[in-house]
C-alpha cells in the first residue's frame, strides 16, 4: 500500500522533472515536488524533520498518519494553529508526497 | 529494527529520487561548478548549507563580513532582557565541516559580465553562479538633517549585534516614568511585525521594572501587520502603556534633534528618554553598486530560480530583493535559500527547475507566553511571480483564546530552535 504510493510518487516527481526539462509549459501536471515543499516544512519542524520543542517531529513517522493529519488540517477537521492556514492549496497527490518524504527519513538511532 | 529496514529500502528503491536531505536526488547528482554566495545570513547561509547537502559536486565559497552571526529574530527578547546576547549568535564552524569555503572577506563588488567577486583583500573570485543575500542597508539620506552616526545616540537595532545592546542598556537606564519612542518606517522594510514585537517585549520589560514608563510608536504608516492582534494583547497585558501614532495624526518626520532626544513631525513634536530610530531601507550597497536594483532600491528576480532580472547568473534572496507577495523575513529569506539552492544544482545539471510551494511563517512574541503569528503560501505563477495562494494564510484567530496564545508562544521558540539548527547547528 505505502509501497504502492511511493512507487507512484517517484514516478510523478520523475515525470514532472521530466516534462520540465523537455521544455514543457512549466505547469506540473499533478502534485508538486516534495523535495521543494519540504524545504518550508523544515523550517519550523527541524532539519530532516526531527522535530523542535514543541513542533512535532515528521521524520519516521508513519505515511498514512501524516497523510491524515495534513488532510484533516486542508479540510478543516483537524484542529491546528497555524497547519489550516499552510495546507490550504495541497492535492492529495501532493499530501502523499510530503508523508511518504518525511516517512521515509527514518528515525535516528536511539 | 522494522523502521530501519524501511528507511533502507526507502534509500535503496526511492530515497535518492525523493531527495532525502541525506542524499543528493538524481537530478543534481551531475551538477558541478563554483556558486559563490555573498552575505552569511538567513537566505545566504541557507543557500550555501543547502547546496552542499543536495550537490555534493557543487564547491561553494560564502563571504561573510563578520566571524559571528547575529540574528534579528528573537533580539527583541535581548532588548526586553529575556535572552542574552550569546543566545543569538552563531558561528560558521558547522558549514564549514559540511565543505562551505567560508571566507571572513566582504564582497565589494559583484561584476556579472566578468562574473567576477571581488573581495575586501583584493581577492577576485570567478563564479558559474552568484548568490547574492546581503540584507539591506539605511537609507539615511531620507531622514531630515541625520547622518549614519545618529544610531550611536538613536540606535536602530534593525541589524542585531552592538545596537541591541545599546537599545537595551538605554531602556534600563531610563528614568523612572520615561519614554520609549520607536519610530519605524513606512513599507516596504525588513520584517513588517518587529517593531511591534519589539514595542511589545519593551512594554513587558518596563511592566516589570519601571512601570509607569511609556513606549510610542510615531509611525511612518497608518496600518501595520497584524496589527488587530498586537492591539489587542497590548490591551489585555500593557492596559495604557503603548501608544501607537500613525502618520496621518503626526504627518511625518521635519526634524530629528539627537542631543535633545526630541522628534518633530508636522504636526506635533515627542519627546523621549529613548528614541529607536528604523530608518528607511533599501537592498544592501553591494546589491545597489552591482547594478541588480534597476532604477529602484531593492532587486527584481525570477521567481521560480531566483535569479536577476538585471544580471544572468546572479541569483538574489532575502531582503534585498523583491519576492513576489513573500515579506522581508528570516523564514522567507531561509527558505528561499534552500529553493534557490535546488534550483541552482538543477540549472548546473542541464535541468529545468521545478515549481514548488514555498511558505512562509511569522511568529511574534507579546509576552513570553503570548505569541501571534502571520502565514502564507507561495507558488511561482506564469509570469514566475511568487505569489500568495488564494484561500491560504493570514493571521491567528482573534479574540480571548489563552491557550492558543501559549501554544504559538511555545511554536515561536520551537521555530527559533528550528531554523537556527537549520542553518548554523552541527
Ligand atoms: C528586530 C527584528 C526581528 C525580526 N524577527 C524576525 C522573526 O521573528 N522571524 C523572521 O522570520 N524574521 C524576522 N526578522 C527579519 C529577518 O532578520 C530578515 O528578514 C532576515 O535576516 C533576512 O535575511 P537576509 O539573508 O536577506 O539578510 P541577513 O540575514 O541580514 O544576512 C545578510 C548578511 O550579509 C552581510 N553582508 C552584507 N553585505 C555583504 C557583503 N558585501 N559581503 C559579505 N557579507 C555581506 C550582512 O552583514 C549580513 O550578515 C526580524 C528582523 C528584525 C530587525
Amino acid at each position: 500500500m505505502i509501497d504502492h504510493r511511493r512507487n507512484r510518487f517517484v514516478c510523478m516527481a520523475l515525470g514532472a522533472g521530466l516534462a520540465l526539462a523537455t521544455g514543457g509549459s512549466g505547469a506540473v501536471a499533478e502534485g508538486v515536488p516534495s523535495t521543494i515543499t519540504a524545504e518550508s516544512c523544515t523550517t519550523c519542524h527541524g532539519p530532516g524533520g526531527i522535530g523542535s520543542g514543541a513542533i512535532p517531529r515528521l521524520a519516521g513517522e508513519p505515511a498514512a498518519d501524516l497523510s491524515a493529519a495534513l488532510t484533516g488540517f486542508r479540510d478543516g477537521t483537524r484542529e491546528s494553529t497555524i497547519m489550516s492556514r499552510l495546507t490550504g492549496p495541497l492535492t492529495d497527490e501532493d499530501i502523499a508526497g510530503i508523508a511518504d518524504y518525511f516517512s521515509s527519513l527514518g528515525a535516528p538511532a536511539q | 529494527m522494522t523502521r530501519d529496514l524501511t528507511r533502507r529500502q526507502a534509500i535503496g528503491i526511492t530515497g535518492a529520487a525523493l531527495g532525502s536531505p541525506f542524499l543528493a536526488a538524481p537530478l543534481y547528482a551531475q551538477s558541478s561548478g563554483h556558486v559563490v554566495v555573498i552575505g552569511g545570513g538567513f537566505g545566504g547561509a541557507s543557500a550555501a548549507r543547502t547546496l552542499r547537502r543536495v550537490a555534493p559536486g557543487i564547491s561553494v565559497t560564502l563571504l561573510v563580513d563578520a566571524a559571528e552571526f547575529t540574528t534579528c529574530p528573537f533580539s527583541n527578547l535581548v532588548i526586553g532582557g529575556l535572552r542574552d546576547i550569546s543566545d543569538i549568535r552563531f558561528s560558521y564552524d558547522a558549514l564549514r565541516s559540511e565543505g562551505v569555503d567560508v571566507r571572513v572577506d566582504p564582497a565589494t563588488a559583484l561584476d556579472p559580465a566578468a562574473r567576477e567577486v571581488v573581495l575586501q583583500s583584493g581577492d577576485r573570485l570567478s563564479y558559474d553562479r552568484a548568490i547574492v543575500s546581503p540584507g539591506i542597508d539605511f537609507r539615511w539620506d531620507a531622514l531630515p538633517g541625520v547622518s549614519a552616526d545618529v544610531a550611536e545616540t538613536l540606535p536602530h537595532a534593525w541589524k542585531a549585534g552592538a545596537q541591541t545592546l545599546l537599545l537595551r542598556d538605554q531602556i534600563q537606564a531610563m528614568p523612572e516614568g520615561g519614554t520609549v519612542i520607536i519610530a519605524p518606517p513606512d513599507n516596504p522594510f525588513r520584517c513588517p511585525p518587529g517593531p511591534y514585537e519589539r514595542a511589545s517585549l519593551i512594554a513587558h520589560y518596563l511592566s516589570q521594572h519601571n512601570p509607569t514608563a511609556k513606549v510610542l510608536i510615531v509611525d511612518g504608516k497608518d496600518k501595520f501587520s497584524k496589527q488587530g492582534l498586537f492591539m489587542a494583547g497590548w490591551q489585555a497585558l500593557y492596559p495604557g502603556m503603548i501608544s501607537f501614532i500613525p502618520f496621518a495624526e503626526h504627518g511625518g518626520l521635519k526634524e530629528i534633534d539627537a542631543g535633545a532626544k526630541r522628534i518633530d513631525t508636522y504636526f506635533e513634536s515627542f519627546s523621549a528618554d529613548v528614541i529607536n530610530l528604523i530608518p528607511p531601507q533599501s537592498a544592501a550597497s553591494i546589491a545597489l553598486e552591482a547594478g541588480l536594483t534597476g532604477t529602484g532600491m531593492w532587486c527584481e528576480i525570477d521567481g521560480l530560480t531566483f535569479e536577476s532580472r538585471e544580471a544572468e547568473n546572479v541569483h538574489v534572496i532575502g531582503d534585498a530583493a523583491i519576492v513576489g507577495d513573500m515579506p522581508k523575513s528570516g523564514f522567507s529569506a531561509a527558505t528561499q535559500g534552500k529553493v534557490c539552492a535546488h534550483a541552482i544544482a538543477t540549472l548546473l545539471a542541464g535541468n529545468a527547475p521545478e515549481r514548488g510551494y514555498l511558505m512562509n511563517t511569522c511568529y511574534s512574541l507579546v509576552a513570553p507566553d503570548y505569541g501571534i503569528s502571520v502565514a502564507g503560501v507561495y507558488q511561482s505563477d506564469d509570469d514566475n511571480r511568487l505569489s500568495s495562494l488564494p484561500g491560504t494564510g493570514g493571521t491567528s484567530e482573534a479574540g480571548d483564546h489563552p491557550q492558543l496564545r501559549r501554544d504559538e508562544a511555545d511554536y515561536a521558540r520551537g521555530w527559533y530552535a528550528s531554523i537556527t539548527q537549520e542553518l548554523f547547528g552541527a
